[in-house]
């Protein structure tokens, strides 16, 4: 348990001294919220369902850059690899990594919620908010396994620009930015086969208080399985690479 | 040489590769070594960059599973934590996160210890007063290793694996280094160096093991290794390089020739028959330097 917790202290004190990460991860969602979501928004309605677009782009921004370009640098780094000497358990490195991402995340999304209610007319039910946590707890899991996979199939060096396009392009995609149903048919199409779009559909639902579509979950389900498959085939050929 | 006293602290050798071999995308890098580290002991595992020596530590450290053959730290897995305990290793150069204090660093390896040296001795022993506050990214190369070699100790480790721990530190720190490592050793520890840096494993080795292409090319106590070679080197000043029999190696700089020899008596009673000039005339005995050259020389031609 204390080695545990010296893991996460670890991380959180390098995750913290890098400004950039703090900046990108911490920052960004909460940012662009104002430039571009505030102004959308006259209803609550609307105010719930941009609030929880930019919670889910929050989450998305961990998911990439702590597990994804976190990932990569650490693969080319020799102190993961003195770290991988340590005499620790799986257990251990496991809360190692997941904790601090999780605690950035309810960090990033707790930005997002306070900023959109000051600038909002936000209205949300007890039952909703619970939902709108599910949603992003379920939700991370994909998107985290996503982020593992870009973390070990791409270089440390490709791996911002990557993690980047991704993160943007889903984000984009999923209709985080700008509402689905300005799409022209063909971005539709394509939204509908993205994960983002998906996590988005429930985190919709959840704050409208309409029932979820269980459709939206299986796209989760599958990406998450998708993600897994991905990043324990690119976790095996890593091993087998990183011969200096 | 000293003798050490057997110390029985559980059955079989400290560390032991036993016809290990691993490829990396069908590239061998080792090809069946075998390799025994004795505890108590003192081994080098000296090798030319690509001979397997980094392949050999990661198997030896868990890092990596052998494709053939076994790595056993020991007696037991080097997978298993409860062995992992009693071991130490020191990260590789400028390894840390530079964003990290020396102290947050210190404090966070030896939460994996039971019974770590305590931080204020640690930092006397190696050197390292008045660092606790600084960020390891501004540490001096010289500062980090010395560092390094804290974070390999500070468990009180049984055996302790050190990859080119001196290697770009000046005299003083060097030495500094030195100092601690065999008392470390005196005090019962085994040690396993990896270095291609010769006069480290000279000043501290007692045993050598030299592996190229992935395979042991030869293993024994400083002196045997080198006098298996039995090199001397032959020292002058002369105008050029004369065609001299029996030569391993020449070298012409400045005026001096330096020819490497398995006979240096024969050699020198060539070089006055020849009648050439030359002047200065020494004979030395060659390092291990000249040595770790002939004897992957004699692997390639075999």
């Amino acid at each position: 348990m204390i080695l545990a917790l010296a893991h996460v202290r670890m991380r959180l004190l390098t995750l913290l001294r890098t400004p950039a990460y703090v900046a990108g991860t911490l920052a960004m969602p909460s940012v662009i919220l104002i430039f571009l979501g505030i102004g959308l928004a006259d209803t609550s309605a609307e105010a719930n369902a941009i609030m929880a677009s930019f919670t889910v782009f929050a989450v998305m921004g961990v998911a990439f850059f702590q597990f994804g370009v976190g990932i990569a640098e650490g693969r080319a780094s020799p102190w993961s690899t003195f770290e991988r000497i340590l005499p620790a358990s799986i257990t251990v490195r496991l809360a190692g990594a997941v904790i601090p991402a999780a605690l950035f995340a309810a960090a990033a999304a707790g930005l997002v919620i306070l900023v959109a209610h000051v600038f909002m007319p936000v209205a949300l039910g007890a039952g909703a908010w619970l939902r709108l946590g599910l949603v992003l707890l379920g939700g991370s899991v994909p998107l985290a396994l996503l982020g593992i996979a870009i973390g070990y199939w791409v270089s440390s060096r490709a791996a911002l620009p990557i993690a980047n396009i991704v993160y943007l392009g889903l984000a984009f995609g999923g209709g985080l930015f700008l509402s689905p149903r300005l799409f022209p048919d063909l971005l539709e199409a394509v939204s509908q086969c993205l994960v983002s779009r998906h996590v988005a559909e429930l985190a919709w639902r959840a704050v409208a208080d309409a029932p979820w579509s269980p459709g939206s979950w299986l796209w989760v389900a599958g990406y998450a399985a998708a993600g897994a498959l991905l990043a324990g085939w690119g976790y095996r050929r890593d091993e087998g690479e990183r011969y200096r | 040489m000293s003798m050490r006293l057997e110390t029985d602290r559980g059955a079989g050798p400290a560390a032991e590769l036993r016809g290990v071999a691993k490829a990396y995308a069908g590239r061998p890098a080792l090809a069946g070594l075998d390799l025994v580290l004795p505890r108590g002991a003192f081994l080098a595992l000296l090798g030319p960059n690509g001979a397997g020596k980094t392949t050999a530590l990661s198997l030896l450290l868990g890092l990596r599973v052998p494709d053939r053959g076994e790595a056993l730290l020991l007696g037991g897995s080097p997978l298993d934590e409860g062995i992992r305990r009693r071991i130490g290793a020191t990260p590789q150069v400028s390894a840390f996160p530079p964003v990290l204090k020396v102290r947050e660093v210190v404090a966070f390896v030896a939460a994996h210890y039971p019974d770590p040296i305590p931080e204020p001795r640690l930092y006397e022993r190696f050197g390292l007063g008045g660092l606790a506050g600084r960020q390891v990214g501004g540490l001096s190369g010289g500062e980090q290793r010395r560092l390094g070699a804290a974070l390999a100790l500070l468990g009180n480790p049984e055996v302790v694996f050190l990859d080119e721990p001196s290697t770009g530190l000046d005299v003083e720190a060097r030495h500094l280094l030195w100092d601690t490592v065999r008392s470390f050793h005196a005090g019962g520890g085994t040690v396993l160096l990896t270095t291609h840096y010769l006069e480290e494993a000279e000043a501290l080795a007692e045993r050598i093991a030299v592996i190229h292409r992935g395979r042991l090319v030869a293993e024994g106590t400083r002196r045997e290794i080198t006098s298996r070679i039995a090199l001397r080197r032959v020292r002058f000043r002369a105008a050029a390089v004369p065609d001299l029999e029996p030569v391993a190696r020449s070298a012409f700089e400045a005026g001096v020739v330096t020819l490497y020899t398995p006979d240096a008596d024969r050699l020198v009673r060539r070089l006055v028959e020849t009648g050439a000039a030359f002047s200065d005339l020494e004979v030395l005995p060659a390092g291990l330097e000249e040595a770790f050259v002939s004897l992957t020389r004699e692997e390639e031609e075999a």
